[in-house]
């Protein structure tokens, strides 16, 4: 699976949140970063290169801070440059087609306030219906959004669960299961493992071997659930 | 539940030790919570099969 996260933060040099997350990010090769400030060209963007480009993934993200509710106006001009009627609307050509799209965002103020009865009054999945609508036309996933709430409070435990997080979302076929994160998870220690001594690599082999053990019985214990389930009905 | 898992807190502390890697750090760090939630899960299945077994129906 190709992943494409599209950037646009108008203070990108200076976030420490996008340095961060392009950190996170910058040894996976099947993940592309592109930063829209850095393509755009007097406030517009090539419509034939981009469309190019999108066509390439099969997940595409857009990552931005929210500003007024909505993203800043660049990723919007990406979308009316790039998003023509035949490139969009699945009954057409519809190029997007069966892509997934998600959308990482980043906020100043806790997420606690978006929702129902919170100081904003609003949750993010209403914020983000225009996307959501975007994706129905093109007959795109639109995925659940991955949300990061104020990092700059971030303690050193809680960047690092954001960096699993993270990757995750970017390159978990099914980042929401969690049968799915263990299967991941062994891949990404067995990557990780090639980078310690060859005695730290013995180590890393017991621990992912304790993990697929694990995750062999637990698959176990979860078919005679389900026998029993099938006999119980008959 | 309630593991003892202090064999997998000295494996961590031991992968951990000398390394820089922020990224490597990090994905040690939350095998812990991953492991955690496995044993949960393990926890929760071994219930639900012992209910299903000795369930009054079969008496």
């Amino acid at each position: 699976m190709k992943t494409l996260v599209l950037v646009s933060h108008p203070e990108y040099d200076n976030s420490m949140t996008e340095a961060f997350l392009k950190q996170s990010q910058s040894n996976i090769d099947s993940v592309d970063w592109v930063v829209l400030d850095q393509i755009q060209n007097q406030f517009t963007f090539d419509k034939d290169a981009e469309q190019k480009r999108l066509k390439q993934y099969d997940r595409i993200l857009f990552q931005f801070p929210m500003y007024w509710y909505s993203a800043p106006a660049l990723m919007k001009k990406y979308q009316d440059d790039v998003f023509t009627r035949n490139f969009i609307y699945a009954d057409e050509q519809g190029w997007l087609n069966g892509k997934e799209f998600g959308i990482v965002m980043t906020l100043g103020d806790p997420l606690k306030d978006y929702q129902v009865g919170g100081s904003e009054g609003f949750s993010i999945s209403e914020l983000l219906k225009p996307y959501q609508a975007i994706a129905k036309k093109a007959h795109m996933e639109f995925l659940k959004p991955f949300v990061i709430e104020q990092f700059a409070y971030m303690t050193d435990a809680q960047k690092e669960k954001l960096l699993v997080d993270y990757c995750n979302y970017l390159t978990n076929d099914n980042f929401d299961s969690f049968a799915s994160k263990q299967a991941w998870y062994v891949e990404q220690l067995s990557a990780l493992k090639s980078t310690l001594s060859e005695d730290k690599q013995l180590q890393m082999e017991v621990l992912i071997d304790y993990i697929q053990g694990n995750i062999d019985q637990l698959d176990e214990l979860k078919w005679e659930i389900e026998l029993i389930k099938k006999e119980d009905d008959e | 539940m309630n593991e003892d898992n202090s064999w997998l807190d000295q494996q961590l502390n031991e992968l951990k030790k000398d390394e820089t890697s922020f990224q490597l750090i990090a994905f040690l760090n939350q095998s812990k919570s991953i492991v955690v939630e496995q044993q949960k899960r393990l926890q929760q299945a071994q219930d639900e099969l012992d209910g299903r077994m000795w369930s009054p129906d079969k008496w």
